[in-house]
C-alpha cells in the first residue's frame, strides 16, 4: 500500500510541472501586456512606451519565456510563488486573503450536495421504480439541467427580491449563505444522488447483504449498518470530480452574488493577465485536485470492506 | 475479489445487448422517461432545423420603436432590447446553440474515444504518459484554458468550440481506456490476436465494438454539458460574436435587463434546460436498454470501482476467476 | 472677495441638489448647473485674484437636514479599486468610491467642471510655468495634525514617483514650499493647464510620509474600515474645515456585476446603487425605487483607423468615414438604446467643461439619404446582401471597443450601419488587455471607447488622443497630421479658461465635423438608482469627483 501510495506521489509531482508549464505557455501566448493593462488602470491614461518598457523590466518580462519559467520553478521548490503584478502583495498572501471566503461557500455547498444527494439517492433506492424514485431522479436531473448563473439569478429574484427573505448578495452572516450556497450545491446534488441511488441498489444486492437478512436482521437495521457505508465508499470515490465541479461552479456563483473569494480573483488574473498570479491559482487548483484524487484511492480501501476482503484473499 | 467478478458480469451485459435500430428505439421510448425526452428533442430540434420557414423576422432586425415589446400575434414571445424578434431569435439561436453543444460533444468524442482506445489497447509508456497529460489537463481549470486559448486565437464561435473540446476529450479518454483496460484481457480479444488479427483491426472491430454502449450514454451526458457549457462561456464574456443569436449569449445578455424584462432571461434559459433535461433522461434510458446493470448506471454518473490496489493484477485473476 | 461668489455657488448647487429630487425638475437643474458654469469660469480665470478673505463655507446646510440623528448609507458600487493594497507609491488615490472624500484636492472640480477653491485657498501663475498655490490656514488631517506645504510637496512628489503626476508634467522637483501655507509647483515642461488638471484626485493631499492606503487624508469622511473587495466603510469628520456631511457613516459595497447591483437594491439590502444596468431605469418605479443623474461625464466615440494596413485601410477614405457617421440617429441611440443614461451630444467631450465655447460645436446630423448619396456617388455599389463594394472591396469594417461598452449600443452602431449598406463586425473581447492587444496591433476599424471627463481640461482628449507628439502611442493610427498639430500647440500655450475652451472646441469640430475621424455617438450621464428616503444625491459627472457629504437620509 505505501508503495502504491508512493508511486502516486512520484507521479503526481511531473503532473503539476506539466500543468504549470502548460498555463506558463498559455499565458504567455495570450495576446496583451498585462503592463499596458496595469499603467491605465494606475495612471488613468495611456502610458507611454518608455513607461511600459521600464514596468516590463522591473516585472522581469523582458527575459525569455524559459528563463521566467525557470526563474518562477526555481521559487515555486523553495516555497517563494512570486508577487501579484497588480496588488504587489506576494501571491501566497493574495490567495490567503481570498481561500477562506471560497471555502466558507464550497466546503458548505459541498456538505449540502452530500446531504442532499444521500438521502435522495437512498430514497429513491430503497423506494426503487415508485413514483418517489421517478421524482428524485427526474428532480435531480432538472436541478442539473440549468446553467448555474441562471438559477442563480432566478433565486435572488424570488427569495431576495420579491419574498425578502434573503439577502441578494454579498457576505453578511449566515442569512447570505443560503443563495450561492444552494446554487452551487445543485448540480453536485443530483450526480451524487444518481451515484448514491445505484451504489445502494447494488449493496442491497450484494452477498453480505442478503445473508445479514438472513440472519433475521430487519431491514433498516440492514440498511444503515451494512448497505449505507458501503454504499457511501462508492461516493466518496466521486470527491474528485465534484472539487472540479465546485471549482468552476464558484468561479460564476461568486462573481453573481458579489463573494470576493478565489473564483472572482481567477477571474481578474485572467483578464489582467496577473501571471504570477495565474500560476499560484492554477498551482493551488492542481494541487487541491491531485491530492484529492490521491486521498480517495488511498481511503478508498479502508472504507470498502470488500477490498479488505479481496486483500484477505489475494 | 467480488470486484472484478462484476467487471465481468458487466463485460458480458455489454457483449450480451446489441444496439440493433428498431428494438432498440422501441425499449428507449417504452419508459415515459424516454418516451418525454424524445418527444422533446425530437420537437425542438425540427423546430430548430425548420428556423428558416418558422421565423417570422429576421433575427437581426433591429427596430428601435418596438424595444421590450410583450407577446403579440406579431411577435409571438414579445421582442428584445433592441425590438428584435425574440421567437426568431431563439429558433436561430438554437441552430447555433444545439449545432455548437452537438459538435463539441462528437469531437470529444472521437478525439477522446481514439486516445482511450489507442492508450488503453497499447498499454506501457505511452499509456502512462498520456494519463499523466490528462490528469494535468482535468486538474486546469476549464475555463482558463478556454479562454487561453480564445485569446490566442481571438474569440468567435468556432474557437469556443475548440477550446472547449481541448479540454472536454479526456472524460472520454479516461472512460474508454478503462474498460479497454477490462476488454483487452477477455478470451474473445485473445482468440482475435490469435487467428492473427492487426491491431488497429482488434481496436476498432472489438474493443470500439466492446465501448460502445458506454460512449453513447456518456455522449448524450456530454452534450447537455456542452450546452451548459457554452452558456457558461457567453456569461463570462467568452461567447460568440454579436448578432449571431445563440441561447447562451442571449440569456447572458438579458441579464442586464434581469429588472425591466426578466422574460427575455427565462426564454432561452427555459429552452436550455428542456434540451439539457431531455439529453440527460435519454442518456439516462439508453444505458437501462444497453446496459440495465446497476453497476452501468453507477459507472455512468462517474461512481467508479477502482482496481484494488492490493490485488493482484487483473489479468491474473480474472483468468483464475474469484472466490464469491 | 471671490470666495463670496464660491460660498454663493456653493450654496446655490446645494440648493440645486434638492430641486433635482424630482425627475421632472432635471431640465431646470441642468439650465441651472449651465449658470453655474458660468459662475465657475469667472471664479476660475484670475487664479490670483482669489485673496483670501479667511473661513470656510460654513454648514449652514445642516438648516436643510430634517430633524433626527445622522443615519447610516449604504450604497453598492462597482468592482473594488480603493487604493490598492500595495506599498510605497503602487497606491493611488484618485480610485472610486470614496477616495475624494477622505483626500482633498488643492482645487475641487464642481459639477460642471468648474474650479472650486479646496485646500489652496486661491493661485496663480507666475511666469514662465510655475503656480503659485496659498493652502487654506487651519485644515487638519483626520488624526489632528495641521496640513502644511510639506504635505502637498511629498504628495505632489509621491505623483511623480509613481507616474500619476506624468500627464501634469509633475516631476521630483516640481514641487517647492515657500512658507508652511505656500507652494510652488514647476512642471517639467510648458504647463499652462495645471489648474485644470490639479482637480484630478489622483493628485490629491495625504500626510507627509503616509501611503494611499493609509486612507491619512483631510476630507469630510475618514476612512474606518475597509475589506478588500468586499466593502469600505468611511465616517463622518465632526470638525471638517469645509462643509460637513449629512450621514454619519458611508458604506460602499463592491459588487461588479450591475445587475447584481441592481438586485441588492431592489432587495432592500442597500440604499443606492451606482451605475444600474441601462435600461432598467424605466422599471425603478414599479419596485418603489427612483433614479438620480449627472450631466454628461463620458462620451461614447468612435475613432476611426485612418493610417490602417489591409484589410484595416478602409477608412482612409473620407467619403466612408462621413457616411459612417451620417448613418447614426444619434437620438434614437440616446433615447431608444441608452435610454435615460444618455443624450445626443454632438461634442467628443461633456459639453459643460467647454463653458460657453460649447455654442462652436459643429453637430453632424442623421441622413440616411445623404450616407447613401455619398457612397453611391463615390462608387460604392451595393451588393445582393446589401453590403456595398468598391473596386471588388467589400465594406466590411471591424469594430473592437472597451469591454465596458453596452452591448446593445454596439448592436445599434451595427444595425445603422448595414442600412446604408456598411458591414460591421463586432469583435467581442472580454478584457482590457485583449482589446489593447488589438488596439496596438491596428486590427480594428472602428475603436468605441468610453471616455471620462475626470478633469477641467476641455483640451485633454483630442491632444491625448490625436496630437502626433502625444505621449500616448496610441494616436499613430488617428492623429490627423501637421495642421492638426499646430492647433493643438496653440491650445497648450494657452492659460485663460476662455480661449482653452475655445480653442477646444474648434479641434473637436475638426475631428468630428471637418475629418470624421472621430464619431461623437453620445453623451453618457452617471446614473444611481435610490430608495425614495435617499435625499440630496447629486450626482458628479466625473465619478472620481464625487463628493458624498449632501446626502441624507429622510
Amino acid at each position: 500500500m505505501w508503495r502504491y501510495a508512493l508511486r502516486r506521489v512520484l507521479l503526481f509531482v511531473p503532473s503539476l510541472f506539466l500543468l504549470s508549464l502548460a498555463t506558463y505557455g498559455l499565458t504567455t501566448l495570450a495576446p496583451g501586456n498585462p503592463v499596458e493593462t496595469y499603467l491605465f488602470q494606475r495612471l488613468g491614461q495611456e502610458p507611454t512606451a518608455a513607461q511600459v518598457v521600464q514596468q516590463e523590466r522591473k516585472w522581469g518580462l523582458d527575459a525569455p519565456f524559459l528563463i521566467r519559467y525557470e526563474h518562477w520553478l526555481g521559487g515555486v521548490v523553495t516555497g517563494n510563488l512570486g508577487t501579484s503584478f497588480f496588488t504587489g502583495e506576494p501571491v501566497v498572501t493574495e490567495i490567503g486573503h481570498r481561500l477562506p471566503t471560497t471555502l466558507r461557500l464550497a466546503l458548505p455547498a459541498a456538505a449540502l450536495a452530500l446531504l442532499g444527494g444521500v438521502a435522495l439517492g437512498s430514497v429513491a433506492a430503497l423506494w426503487r421504480d415508485s413514483p418517489l424514485d421517478h421524482l428524485v431522479r427526474v428532480m435531480s436531473l432538472t436541478g442539473a439541467s440549468f446553467p448555474s448563473f441562471w438559477v442563480g439569478l432566478l433565486l435572488i429574484e424570488v427569495f431576495a427580491v420579491r419574498l425578502r427573505v434573503l439577502p441578494a448578495v454579498g457576505e453578511a452572516g449566515l442569512a447570505s449563505m443560503f443563495l450561492p450556497v444552494l446554487t452551487l450545491a445543485l448540480g453536485p446534488m443530483a450526480v451524487l444522488s444518481r451515484v448514491m441511488r445505484a451504489s445502494l441498489l447494488e449493496v442491497l444486492g450484494e452477498d453480505f447483504v442478503r445473508t445479514a437478512r438472513a440472519k433475521g436482521l430487519s431491514t433498516p437495521a440492514v440498511v444503515i449498518r451494512h448497505a449505507l457505508p458501503n454504499a457511501l465508499a462508492v461516493v466518496v470515490t466521486l470527491a474528485g470530480s465534484i472539487t472540479g465541479g465546485l471549482m468552476l461552479g464558484t468561479v460564476i456563483v461568486e462573481e453573481i452574488f458579489a463573494w470576493p473569494g478565489v473564483g472572482q480573483l481567477t477571474i481578474t488574473a485572467i483578464f489582467d493577465r496577473d501571471y504570477p498570479l495565474i500560476q499560484g491559482l492554477i498551482l493551488l487548483a492542481g494541487t487541491v485536485f491531485l491530492v484529492v484524487n490521491l486521498a480517495v484511492d488511498l481511503a478508498y480501501p479502508l472504507l470498502d470492506p470488500r477490498v479488505r476482503l479481496g486483500r484477505a484473499v489475494g | 475479489m467480488s470486484v472484478l467478478v462484476t467487471a465481468r458480469r458487466t463485460r458480458l451485459a455489454v457483449s450480451g445487448v446489441s444496439l440493433r435500430r428498431p428494438r432498440a428505439f422501441r425499449l428507449v421510448v417504452g419508459s415515459p422517461h424516454g418516451a418525454f425526452a424524445v418527444g422533446a428533442l425530437t420537437l425542438v430540434g425540427s423546430v430548430v432545423l425548420l428556423a428558416p420557414y418558422l421565423h417570422t423576422y429576421n433575427p437581426d432586425r433591429v427596430d428601435v420603436m418596438q424595444r421590450f415589446a410583450g407577446p403579440s400575434w406579431s411577435h409571438l414571445l414579445g421582442t428584445d432590447w433592441l425590438g428584435r424578434d425574440e421567437w426568431s431569435r431563439l429558433l436561430y439561436g438554437g441552430r447555433a446553440s444545439l449545432g455548437a453543444a452537438l459538435v463539441v460533444a462528437v469531437a470529444a468524442a472521437v478525439v477522446g474515444s481514439g486516445i482511450g482506445v489507442v492508450v488503453g489497447y497499447t498499454g506501457g509508456i505511452l499509456d502512462t504518459l498520456m494519463m499523466r497529460i490528462v490528469d494535468s489537463v482535468m486538474a486546469l481549470p476549464a475555463i482558463l484554458v478556454a479562454f487561453a486559448i480564445l485569446a490566442v486565437l481571438g474569440p468567435g464561435f468556432g474557437n469556443l468550440i475548440l477550446a472547449m473540446v481541448s479540454t472536454w476529450w479526456v472524460g472520454y479518454a479516461r472512460v474508454v481506456r478503462a474498460r479497454v483496460l477490462i476488454l483487452r484481457e477477455q478470451p474473445f480479444v485473445d482468440a482475435a490476436r490469435a487467428i492473427g488479427s492487426t491491431r488497429g483491426r482488434i481496436m476498432v472491430h472489438h474493443i470500439l465494438r466492446g465501448v460502445r454502449g458506454e460512449l453513447t450514454v456518456y455522449f448524450g451526458l456530454d452534450f447537455a454539458g456542452a450546452l451548459l457549457g457554452v452558456a457558461s462561456f457567453s456569461f463570462l464574456g467568452l461567447g460568440v460574436n454579436p448578432p449571431t443569436p445563440e441561447w447562451g449569449n442571449m440569456l447572458s445578455a438579458a441579464e442586464p435587463y434581469q429588472a425591466r424584462d426578466p422574460w427575455l432571461m427565462v426564454i432561452p434559459g427555459l429552452a436550455v434546460g428542456l434540451v439539457a433535461l431531455s439529453a440527460y433522461l435519454l442518456a439516462d434510458r439508453v444505458r437501462d436498454v444497453v446496459d440495465p446493470s446497476i453497476q452501468a448506471e453507477l459507472m455512468s454518473w462517474g461512481g467508479r470501482r477502482p482496481v484494488p490496489i492490493l490485488a493482484p493484477r487483473a489479468s491474473a485473476t480474472l483468468k483464475g476467476g474469484g472466490p464469491t | 472677495m471671490s470666495d463670496a461668489i464660491a460660498e454663493a455657488k456653493q450654496s446655490t448647487v446645494g440648493l440645486g441638489s434638492k430641486t433635482s429630487l424630482g425627475s421632472g425638475q432635471v431640465q431646470s437643474r441642468r439650465e441651472f448647473l449651465k449658470q453655474g458654469a458660468r459662475l465657475a469660469v469667472t471664479a476660475a480665470v484670475g487664479g490670483g485674484v482669489l485673496a483670501a478673505c479667511g473661513g470656510s463655507p460654513a454648514a449652514h446646510s445642516a438648516a436643510e437636514h430634517p430633524k433626527g440623528t445622522l443615519g447610516t448609507l449604504t450604497m453598492a458600487a462597482g468592482a473594488d479599486q480603493w487604493p490598492e493594497s500595495g506599498s510605497g507609491v503602487k497606491s493611488t488615490t484618485y480610485q472610486y468610491p470614496f477616495n475624494v472624500n477622505v483626500f482633498d484636492t488643492l482645487i475641487h472640480m464642481d459639477h460642471t467642471f468648474g474650479l472650486v477653491p479646496s485646500l489652496a485657498r486661491s493661485w496663480e501663475l507666475r511666469p514662465p510655468n510655475t503656480w503659485r498655490f496659498h493652502l487654506r490656514p487651519g485644515v487638519r488631517f483626520h488624526d489632528g495634525s495641521p496640513l502644511t506645504s510639506a504635505d502637498v510637496v511629498y504628495s505632489m512628489n509621491r505623483a511623480a514617483q509613481g507616474g500619476q503626476g506624468s500627464f501634469s508634467m509633475i516631476g521630483h522637483d516640481s514641487a517647492r514650499a515657500l512658507d508652511s501655507l505656500t507652494v510652488d509647483i514647476t512642471p517639467t515642461g510648458p504647463n499652462l493647464h495645471l489648474p485644470l488638471q490639479i482637480v484630478h484626485p489622483e493628485l490629491s493631499i495625504m500626510k507627509n510620509g503616509t501611503q494611499a492606503s493609509d486612507g491619512m487624508g483631510t476630507g469630510p469622511f475618514a476612512a474606518s474600515s475597509y475589506t478588500p473587495n468586499e466593502k469600505v466603510v468611511v465616517t463622518r469628520v465632526q470638525d471638517y474645515w469645509g462643509e460637513p456631511a449629512m450621514v454619519s457613516t458611508l458604506t460602499a459595497l463592491f459588487v461588479s456585476d450591475p445587475n447584481a447591483r441592481l438586485l441588492a437594491l431592489r432587495s432592500g439590502q442597500v440604499d443606492v446603487t451606482l451605475d444600474p444596468p441601462p435600461s432598467s431605469l424605466s422599471s425603478l418605479s414599479t419596485y418603489g425605487l427612483t433614479s438620480t443623474h449627472s450631466g454628461v461625464g463620458e462620451t461614447l466615440l468612435g475613432y476611426l483607423n485612418i493610417h490602417g494596413k489591409a484589410p484595416y485601410d478602409l477608412l482612409s477614405d473620407p467619403v466612408l468615414r462621413h457616411a459612417l457617421s451620417l448613418s447614426i440617429s444619434r437620438e434614437k441611440l440616446a433615447a431608444d438604446v441608452l435610454t435615460g443614461v444618455a443624450t445626443p451630444d454632438p461634442a467628443m467631450g461633456p459639453l459643460s467643461v467647454l463653458g460657453s465655447a460649447a455654442k462652436y460645436i459643429k453637430a453632424v446630423h442623421y441622413s440616411h439619404a445623404k450616407a447613401t448619396a455619398l457612397l453611391d456617388q463615390n462608387g460604392y455599389a451595393a451588393g445582393t446582401d446589401g453590403i456595398r463594394s468598391k473596386g471588388g472591396r467589400r465594406v466590411s469594417l471591424a469594430l473592437i471597443g472597451w469591454p465596458t461598452i453596452d452591448l446593445s449600443a454596439m448592436e445599434f452602431i451595427q444595425s445603422s450601419a448595414k442600412a446604408v449598406g456598411i458591414e460591421v463586425i463586432i469583435h467581442n473581447v472580454p478584457d482590457f488587455t485583449s482589446y489593447g492587444a488589438l488596439r496596438k496591433a491596428g486590427k480594428f476599424d472602428i475603436d468605441l471607447e468610453l471616455p471620462n471627463q475626470n478633469d477641467a481640461d476641455p483640451s485633454f482628449l483630442p491632444v491625448l488622443r490625436f496630437y502626433s507628439k502625444s505621449k500616448s502611442p496610441a494616436v499613430a493610427l488617428v492623429a490627423p497630421g501637421a495642421s492638426f498639430d499646430a492647433m493643438v500647440e496653440t491650445t497648450l500655450a494657452a492659460s485663460d479658461i476662455p480661449a482653452i475652451q475655445h480653442d477646444s472646441a474648434e479641434l473637436m469640430n475638426t475631428l468630428v465635423y471637418d475629418d470624421a475621424i472621430v464619431i461623437a455617438y453620445a453623451g453618457l450621464w452617471r446614473v444611481a438608482a435610490m430608495k425614495p428616503a435617499v435625499g440630496g444625491l447629486v450626482l458628479h459627472p466625473s465619478e472620481t469627483s464625487q463628493l458624498w457629504t449632501k446626502v441624507y437620509l429622510r
